[in-house]
């Protein structure tokens, strides 16, 4: 989903922007393979690429990392503002495990929408729902649209 | 959770809370870093041009390229252990780790040529009990600034040790 750019008038409370995204196993291992950060924790009980691993943890499948998880949303709100928007605040809870090759439902709604400082500020409830009707992030972001 | 591994684990966060205890330097960020990273992110669909077409981006409000918000200066690292980011595992050992959740709080955005510092620091933490009994909720605090000491994100990371 890549838009033109929104404006502030442009939306409208409880607007919806939605993306889809399947979380496959080649795409977690290639968010490992970039982000070596998670390297200690990988090696620690394997909860990213293995079923074995993540039995550890009393998990039936391999999951994301939180921080692919939030990238995931972070490119949803990306494609919102781009170019001239900007985001300020992204805040999200990991409420459950996303698996590998779980479907994922990506949306971030508008519940807020306020000019502060002659700059257009849009509030947004976002989330990643799973295809059994889970939603394992929940959030807030805060994005700045421009207002002509 | 045990008994010694609470009172270790309260130990060195007590240590080590408030104190910045990494820091790390980034290469400078090239065009070519963020034209791959965006075509990595939107593949196999095209990305947004601000990212990968230095025309387009002129006529933006930023005048040039940026990194999307989600890019990792520190991404590619030759070994390990120089991207010790993140919850330091370390610190804390024999305690089973989770994400918890993320806070970020963005400011300038990333150009080409930037220069990245990272530092952490444990913000805060708090022992409860839970259905997965005591646990430890550790907050840590990353902070990344440029060349010109602007701040780039903050990143409070709350990690859920039991």
């Amino acid at each position: 989903m890549v838009n033109k750019q929104l404006l502030f008038s442009d939306i409208e409370l409880g607007q919806e922007f939605s993306d889809t995204y399947i979380a496959s196993a080649e795409k977690v291992q290639q968010f490992l393979d970039a982000n070596r950060t998670l390297e200690r924790t990988e090696i620690e009980d394997g909860r990213f690429t293995s079923k074995e691993g993540a039995s550890t943890l009393g998990l039936e499948k391999p999951i994301l990392p939180g921080v692919m998880s939030m990238s995931i949303i972070s490119k949803l709100i990306t494609d919102i503002i781009a170019p001239n928007g900007k985001l300020h605040k992204l805040d999200a809870s990991f409420r459950r495990p996303v698996f590998h090759n779980d479907s994922l439902s990506l949306s971030a709604l508008v519940v807020d929408t306020v000019i502060e400082e002659d700059k257009g500020i849009i509030k947004l409830d976002v989330a990643l729902e799973n295809d059994r009707g889970e939603k394992p992030l929940q959030g807030t972001a805060v994005v700045e649209l421009p207002i002509k | 959770m045990n008994k010694d591994d609470i009172d270790k684990a309260i130990n060195a966060l007590d240590k080590a809370k408030g104190e910045w205890y990494r820091e790390r330097t980034s290469f400078p960020v090239d065009f070519s870093d963020i034209r791959r990273w965006a075509i990595g992110v939107y593949w196999p669909e095209s990305p947004p041009k601000i990212f990968v077409n230095q025309d387009y981006a002129k006529k933006t409000r930023w005048g040039k390229i940026i990194a999307p918000r989600e890019f990792n200066p520190f991404a590619w690292p030759v070994t390990a252990n120089e991207s010790n980011g993140g919850l330091d595992i370390g610190l804390i050992p024999h305690l089973r780790s989770m994400a918890g959740g993320t806070n970020d709080i963005y400011g300038t955005q990333i150009y080409i040529g930037n220069v990245i510092t990272e530092r952490s620091r444990v913000s805060e933490y708090k022992l409860t009990n839970t259905r997965l009994g005591q646990t430890l909720f550790v907050i840590n605090e990353s902070e990344w600034v440029n060349q010109d000491k602007e701040l780039v994100r903050t990143r409070f990371s709350t990690g859920v040790r039991y």
